[in-house]
């Protein structure tokens, strides 16, 4: 096997980058990655955080779980990528700087698009095709603070939601809104795919070391139900709560501060119950309540920092499946 | 009692807009003001919020102050803005990116200078002059926590003056039990603290919430900074009250280590918390590589000190401080020290 400047035999694993363009100032557009190539065939599972240049906390535990795992005892392949945008990084932004792009809206990009496009279309090619899994790890940037694992609808649900079911979050979420993002092509690809939504800058002070925790977690346990590790279970549950979604509330179009009442997550509300309001920054007048559309469980998801960009998740709700 | 276009009679609570300078699209970054007039005379009690856009805790506390103080029980003015940097607050930006500038520093302003030289100085002509206190409030923005309330070195210790003493006093009055000041010059001269004083006023800077906290301490900071507020206003004889503080012993630091990043840049990751007693050349934070894990810098402590409730979180680390510790300068205790403050004007 070869991805970008990297070749492991089985039973090695190694550090790299894949390179994918370059800018018009001649840098390089690629992404760091490590491959940890088991001594025995099995299937090829790729982890890959930091999208988005704000998602980074993964970025902390990522690179030590690839150091902790020995190749000689695992079956398969894994790729992990601890933070793929890297320019968003640099200059402390979602979006890749080069095009200004948000990686999680070009699809499976394009060999002939901006730099953003060919990156995801090489990274595509070489890294999201030829695997079986895929773990997605999102953060909630620094608006919001999330703890469950998303799965898409699509052909592949069944075996995405098994993958989900085994990696130890509390909260597991069936049919979270499909858009153009890498995870969810792979996932119309046929491959079992896993949005883990783990942790954000609001819950950065006090859940720092548990999230990290929970990432590192995720990933082994991922393996171990792929077949690929030998090891025991660690995690915050084996049996989580399965919910099917119907709604994601977002901004209702009155602007200021955004109050949601995080007690209510993880528990079940009724139809029309406010769940948090929008108040004038200036004066404290209430210029909205946000209610919920129909009963529903509120997952552990949505924003926490009174300030949040229009279009963010303020809560996810759905129907308790198991 | 009028600010700007805000009046106020006696007993009432008005709310409106100082104007200020405007952009070269006619954008018109118009300050927001609550102006209440107590119904008995009193001190000018000037209460800011997020001159600093992104800091905005004391903002959602400023409005619930201003909708709870009652006018007809007040002695004294009590000046709220809310948001002083509001297009700082719309970007969620430390700095008005009107033209890259940072207001608080920018005082006593300058009306032919830039757009936030100008927006300083309409400010400081119509608000700031006319208070005898100012709470300015900061927090940790997005990327960081705090609690402990700041204020400005004594030049000399031996014979403070009046302000000096006078903001010493609310800053204990405030009712945290972290206070700290930096010692002179650690960050250059800073021109706005030369500014309020020459006009007589006294400044104290409570740094309290911010992001990385929010989740779990959010209310907490915002009921912090209310608490405070009111503290303030009791020692001032505005309000009546015995004050409510987190305990009658306050810690003041000397706040003279600061940490700053190291000439490498990657992933930041700070190793200790509030409170931690370091010793010279203990760790404080590790620059990772995101990529390989592996550790590209350690930032040490020069000195022995502790940490003062502050710093950057997030795991980048910015152009402002990462890291700030102490020593202890004193330990007040309010049972004992007098912390009321009135004024002639």
């Amino acid at each position: 096997m070869k991805i970008g400047n990297l070749a492991p035999q089985a039973g090695q694993k190694s550090y790299g980058t894949l390179v994918a363009t370059q800018t018009r100032g001649q840098f390089a557009a690629e992404i760091p990655l490590h491959v940890v190539r088991g001594a025995r065939h099995g299937p090829a599972l790729v982890v890959q955080a930091g999208v988005s240049g704000l998602e980074i906390e993964p970025s902390m535990v990522l690179p030590s779980v690839a150091e902790e795992l020995n190749p000689a005892e695992m079956s398969g392949t894994l790729v992990l990528v601890p933070l793929l945008n890297t320019s968003g990084f640099e200059f402390e932004q979602a979006n890749a700087i080069w095009d200004d792009t948000n990686l999680h809206e070009v699809g499976r990009g394009r060999a002939d698009g901006t730099v953003s496009e060919q990156l995801v279309d090489r990274y595509y090619r070489d890294v999201i095709a030829p695997a079986d899994a895929v773990l997605d790890v999102r953060t909630g940037a620094k608006w919001g603070y999330f703890r469950y694992a998303g799965v898409y609808e699509t052909a592949s649900q069944e075996r995405s939601r098994t993958l989900a079911t085994a990696l130890g979050l509390p909260h597991v979420l069936l049919g979270q809104p499909a858009g153009r993002t890498i995870a969810c092509e792979a996932a119309r690809d046929g491959k079992a795919v896993v949005s883990v939504w783990v942790g954000g800058g609001p819950g950065l002070r006090d859940h720092r070391e548990s999230d990290l925790r929970r990432i590192r977690n995720a990933v082994r346990n991922a393996l171990r139900s792929l077949g690929m590790l030998r090891a025991a279970f660690e995690g915050d549950t084996e049996q989580p709560m399965v919910v099917s979604c119907h709604t994601v509330l977002r901004h209702p179009g009155a602007r200021g501060f955004t109050f949601i009442d995080k007690s209510r997550r993880g528990t079940r509300v009724d139809a029309g119950q406010s769940i948090g309001q929008i108040v004038h920054p200036f004066t404290g007048d209430v210029l909205t309540e946000v209610k919920v559309p129909r009963d529903g469980f509120m997952i552990d998801a949505g924003a926490s920092w009174p300030v949040v960009p229009d279009g963010y998740p303020l809560a996810i709700l759905g129907d308790i499946v198991s | 009692m009028r600010v700007g276009d805000v009046e106020a009679g006696p007993g009432q609570h008005a709310y409106g807009f100082v104007r200020v300078a405007a952009g070269r699209s006619g954008l018109a970054a118009d300050v927001p003001v609550h102006l209440i007039a107590g119904a008995a005379p009193g001190p000018v009690l000037l209460v800011q919020g997020a001159v600093h856009g992104n800091e905005i805790i004391a903002s959602i506390a400023i409005v619930r102050l201003a909708r709870a103080i009652d006018p007809a029980r007040l002695r004294g003015t009590v000046i709220g803005v809310p948001v002083l940097n509001r297009v700082g607050f719309d970007l969620s930006e430390r700095l008005n990116r009107m033209d890259g500038k940072d207001i608080s520093t920018l005082f006593p302003g300058c009306p032919s200078g830039g757009v936030s030289d100008q927006i300083a100085a309409a400010y400081f002509r119509e608000v700031v002059a006319r208070a005898n206190v100012m709470v300015e409030l900061h927090a940790g923005g997005q990327s960081g926590y705090e609690r402990y309330i700041l204020y400005t070195a004594d030049r000399d210790p031996a014979r403070p003056t009046e302000i000096e003493r006078n903001r010493r006093k609310l800053a204990i009055a405030f009712g945290l039990d972290t206070a700290a000041f930096f010692p002179q010059g650690i960050f250059g001269t800073n021109a706005s603290e030369e500014a309020f004083e020459r006009a007589g006023v006294v400044m104290i800077q409570p740094e309290i919430g911010g992001g990385t906290g929010w989740h779990e301490h959010g209310l907490d900071s915002v009921a912090d900074i209310e608490r405070g507020v009111r503290n303030v206003m009791k020692a001032l004889d505005m309000i009546d009250g015995e004050p409510e503080t987190d305990g009658p012993l306050c810690t003041v630091y000397n706040a003279g280590i600061v940490l700053w990043k190291p000439p490498v840049d990657a992933l930041f990751i700070r190793r200790q918390g509030f409170g931690a007693r370091l010793a010279a050349g203990d760790l404080y934070a590790t620059m990772q590589d995101p990529y390989t894990g592996e550790t590209l810098a350690e930032i040490r402590t020069p000195q022995a000190g502790i940490v003062i409730p502050s710093g950057q979180e997030w795991p980048t680390a910015g152009t402002t401080s990462i890291g700030i510790l102490g020593v202890v300068d004193a330990v007040e205790d309010r049972r004992t020290l007098e912390t009321s403050v009135r004024f002639a004007r």
